[in-house]
């Protein structure tokens, strides 16, 4: 049996955090994938300089 | 979740496995884009996820219908091996969450099957910051009739709010 629902946002100002707040969560992830692929991209110049 | 071999069948650019929810794929100027879902627990329940497309080489974006083509797939790929619904919120960093909000409204509409699906919108200003954030649901998702009821009932009190 499904639950019953609420959205987390009621009126402008509560709809606008709740939109930076998931935002932010995205952006934490997607900086993970950006630093790893920093990383694997130093990795190779590393072994391209030996 | 995603699985990059199915979305390779009808993907114009071949994506690889990057994790269980995301693929990569590099376009013909030379971007690599890594596309996929993170969960969202926000909207109350376990099966709603943050869809993202991010520009990992920070390379020069060009518009490219192959692009969307490829996104369409992972969609497609996302909603057929899951009963999740989808999360859009418009990337604001740049100012151009007009823009965004509106390609993705172009392109759901040119989605060949989006009449399996319902694209429920909302948006607002407050303290000059505009958002805009859509949830795309299939309506056979169990809390489809929830989800429109709500999003449609924040619309028109927010259009009362301003009608006061």
């Amino acid at each position: 049996m499904e639950k019953e629902l609420q959205l987390p946002f009621s009126d402008a100002r509560t709809f606008v955090e709740w939109a930076k707040a998931a935002l932010a969560r995205k952006q934490e992830y997607t900086d993970k994938i950006q630093q790893e692929w920093n990383e694997h991209v130093q990795r190779r110049q590393a072994i391209e300089n030996v | 979740m995603i699985n990059a071999i199915v979305i390779n069948e009808s993907a114009p650019y071949k994506v690889i496995q990057s994790t269980n929810s995301s693929v990569q794929f590099a376009t013909e100027q030379g971007t690599l884009y890594e596309v996929g879902f993170v969960q969202d627990l926000s909207l109350g329940i376990d099966g709603v996820f943050q869809f993202f497309i991010t520009n990992v080489n920070n390379s020069v974006a060009v518009r490219d219908e192959k692009i969307r083509d490829t996104v369409w797939a992972v969609l497609e790929n996302f909603f057929t091996e899951n009963e999740y619904a989808m999360l859009y919120i418009c990337d604001v960093s740049d100012g151009r969450q007009t823009a965004r909000n509106r390609l993705f409204r172009m392109w759901f509409s040119e989605y060949a099957n989006h009449s399996l699906y319902k694209l429920l919108t909302a948006e607002a200003s407050y303290m000059g910051e505009q958002y805009f954030a859509s949830l795309i649901i299939k309506r056979t998702n169990p809390y489809y009739a929830q989800y429109s009821a709500k999003f449609d009932e924040f619309e028109r009190n927010l259009k009362n709010k301003l009608n006061e």
